[in-house]
């Protein structure tokens, strides 16, 4: 009988290993692979649900092109993107480097950016389209209190906008709740920061380069992998945004559509319109748009991002 | 840790809620999802309890749902569906026409006569089926819908309802105007909207004789009320660019014009939920609205001292026909999807459900109109809405009109509210904005349609 060694494994090894990760492999092909497939095959047809569906071919994929709404998704999308995701992360990473600091009662302030993190997203909307009430949010009252006397001395009669009423606000609140959320990212930018060698940083003070120069010099280049990593993520979870504009601005995005985005869209097409071929084929634009956003990304950083050697 | 567990586990299964229970063994369960919550839906269950314990052959399991069109597209798809539906009335043409339901015509054929003997013993009602004769003409076209060259019932009525002017009597009487004298023209009412509108010394509204975006649920409606409509239907034309729908959105643009966009926006973003105190009409931020009569529960809920009436919505003066007011006119249908596992059960709890006195309690618990083209002489009596016999009169009108029936109604109205702050706005003037509605929702109208006559022919 031949004793399996790992430079020499019996034949039976792989079937065991197969065997192992079976479960994982089964529910992939069903429930991920399958459905996939199914999709891409229900982008070229015409599909009710409740009825077969009836191959169409590419009709779906030349019908996106000359729907306008699908277009104004697709800028809303981008902008809140493009917007949303390198703010965020500035903040963060600069928030981040203020709490790895060592001091008494840190943890207490980690805890706190955390925080929304772990409240639910639906707790959140709520909460946020009252805080940007026009007429009655905490928001516009803080506003108030730099406004009021602006006006009383030039004479002007600014006010807090009408954030969710008023078709050009509804984005930027969007933007400003997505920066509230930070908190995840603060904490792997924490840990990306504590993982930073201290010898650099005792370099760089004999050299005598200033605060802001070594998080500039040593801080961001040591954690640029990490913050890849959190574009990356920020950019497809912009592509997925559905809850909070769809409480916070309603089933249509508010007025002209202003925070209507492509997964509202979609949703719309499958279950509300019945569209679920026009819906598959929205998905793979989706799908080919993440893809190649998060491409553009890794070629974009290659002089970005500094790996430190293994 | 453990104990303090423990202890909780224990509260929850002693305390907590608790199941309607296991069905008595030897029944056919039938599930049926419906959309109602709170209130509306314990009358029904209230409904199904009684059947339930009126015979020992059929149990029926309550389900309530949100986003139940979705669910139960998925369910039908999925070849798992539910025995029982309750969709709304506009729903009917994407599932009657998808072939997604048994008929209630089918079902009629296939048990109707059995059905029918069983009610005779059972309920001491001799030879009951579904008749034309026993609904309001309005009701009976909502149960129907056009298949296969031929109209069939997709589902029966399950409550209705229609839409008028509710005001604060104690606004109206505020300001001069007589409460028992409600505008009947458009002209009337602007008159009486604006004498109603109070504005505090800097131009801020204080109170809003009428806001066409309050509650903000039907933004496509107005043009009804200019004598137009949103879609021809046997020439399955959108028609939302008509004149009498410009002229309709030219006098919604007015309001803004008059009052100030921006004023208005933020005024109304200061209104609370519908299911409050802070309801705009009970709060007195408004003083007129378009609603259902099931506004009283609203009102018996939160403040039922509120001084509150109602009358038919204004027509515009070309189309005003006391004798014929027009109203939205729409409902709830009790439908079988089709592949069901019960539906000869199904349909006997959906005769039940037809019986007269079954049709007046729930319309009653919901506080709307009854469906039945005679409501017994009672009905208005135990009625919570004192304006039920108006509701009543205008389910029986020949204009009430209900929602397009078009399987692409989803997405028209969409387009309506996507473009409702455009016309509030007054960034585009209302033709404009009609157009581009209108441009959509035709193209989408004929995406259902070219697809049908691939599947069904030119018949549908």
């Amino acid at each position: 009988m031949t004793k399996a060694t790992p430079s020499n494994p019996s034949k039976g090894e792989p079937l065991v290993g197969l065997a192992f990760i079976s479960p994982w492999l089964i529910g992939f092909l069903l429930f991920m692979a399958l459905p996939i497939a199914m999709s891409f095959y229900y982008s070229l047809t015409h599909y009710t649900l409740l009825e077969p569906p009836i191959f169409a071919g590419l009709e779906n994929y030349r019908a996106l092109l000359g729907d306008s709404v699908f277009w104004t998704v697709m800028r809303n999308t981008v902008i809140y993107a493009v917007i949303a995701v390198p703010l965020s992360t500035v903040i963060a990473v600069g928030v981040a480097v203020l709490l790895s600091a060592d001091l008494p009662g840190i943890a207490f302030f980690r805890a706190s950016i955390f925080m929304p993190a772990i409240v639910p997203l639906v707790a959140a909307a709520m909460i946020w389209s009252w805080l940007f009430n026009g007429e009655l949010g905490m928001i516009n009252r803080v506003l108030d209190a730099v406004l009021v006397p602006l006006n009383a001395v030039f004479g002007s009669s600014l006010q807090g906008p009408n954030w969710l009423g008023d078709a050009p606000w509804g984005m930027p609140a969007l933007i400003i709740m997505s920066v509230w959320g930070i908190g995840q990212g603060v904490v792997v930018y924490i840990a990306g920061i504590k993982d930073v060698p201290a010898e650099l940083y005792e370099a760089a003070e004999l050299d005598g380069i200033s605060a802001f120069g070594s998080v500039w010099h040593i801080t961001v280049p040591m954690i640029s992998p990490v913050v890849l990593f959190n574009v990356i993520v920020g950019m497809i979870g912009t592509w997925q945004v559905f809850a909070v504009p769809y409480i916070m601005l309603g089933a249509s995005g508010g007025p002209d559509r202003a925070g209507y985005f492509f997964t509202m869209y979609l949703y719309d097409k499958a279950f509300s319109f019945g569209e679920m071929g026009y819906a598959s084929a929205l998905a793979w634009i989706q799908l080919l748009i993440i893809l190649a956003g998060t491409a553009l990304t890794f070629l974009a950083s290659r002089r970005l991002v500094h790996y430190t050697a293994a | 840790m453990l104990a303090a567990l423990g202890a909780g586990g224990l509260g929850f299964a002693l305390f907590g809620p608790k199941s309607a229970g296991d069905p008595p063994a030897g029944r056919v369960v039938i599930d049926y999802w419906e959309k109602w919550t709170g209130q509306e839906a314990l009358a029904m269950q209230r409904i199904i309890d009684r059947f339930n314990a009126s015979q020992d052959r059929i149990w029926v399991r309550f389900f309530s749902m949100s986003a139940i069109e979705q669910k139960a597209m998925i369910s039908i798809a999925g070849n798992d569906p539910p025995d029982l539906l309750g969709l709304f009335d506009f729903s009917l043409p994407a599932f009657v026409g998808s072939r997604a339901l048994i008929t209630i015509d089918e079902l009629d054929d296939a048990y109707g006569a059995e059905v029918s003997r069983a009610f005779a013993d059972r309920y001491g009602v001799q030879d009951f089926r579904i008749r034309r004769e026993a609904y309001t003409e309005p009701a009976w076209g909502l149960m129907h819908e056009p298949a296969g060259g031929r109209e069939v019932m997709g589902g029966v009525l399950n409550s209705c309802s229609t839409m008028a002017l509710y005001y604060s009597r104690k606004a109206f009487a505020e300001v001069g105007l007589d409460p028992d004298a409600p505008p009947r023209t458009i002209e009337e009412f602007d008159r009486a909207a604006e004498r109603l509108t109070a504005r505090a010394p800097d131009g801020s509204i204080e109170r809003s004789g009428f806001l066409h975006r309050e509650p903000g649920w039907w933004n496509w409606i107005w043009g009804y009320h200019f004598g137009g409509s949103l879609y021809n239907r046997s020439s399955e034309q959108a028609t939302a660019d008509s004149p009498e729908n410009i002229a309709a959105y030219r006098w919604l643009q007015s309001y803004p014009e008059t009052y100030g966009s921006q004023r208005l926006v933020a005024f109304q973003s200061g209104f609370g939920g519908y299911n409050s105190t802070q309801q705009a009409l009970l709060s007195g931020k408004v003083a007129m609205t378009l609603h259902g009569p099931f506004l009283v529960n609203v009102i018996k809920t939160f403040q039922p001292d509120f001084d509150y009436a109602a009358a038919p919505f204004p027509m515009s003066e070309s189309s005003y026909d006391p004798e014929h007011p027009a109203a939205l006119f729409e409902g709830d249908v009790l439908c079988v999807p089709r592949g069901c596992p019960n539906p000869r059960e199904a349909f006997e709890f959906i005769m039940l459900k037809q019986l007269p006195e079954n049709i007046e309690e729930l319309s009653i618990a919901h506080a709307k109109p009854c469906p039945l083209a005679r409501p017994s002489a009672g009905f208005a009596a135990r009625h919570p809405n004192r304006y039920v016999e108006m509701h009543n009169a205008l389910t029986r009108s020949p204009r009430a009109f209900p929602k397009p029936r078009t399987r692409a109604w989803p997405q028209y109205e969409q387009e309506f509210n996507a473009e409702i702050g455009t016309l509030w706005s007054l960034a585009e003037p209302a033709d404009r904005v009609l157009e581009r509605i209108n441009n959509r929702a035709q193209s989408a109208i004929n995406r259902t349609v070219n697809q049908r006559e691939q599947r069904y022919g030119a018949q549908g």
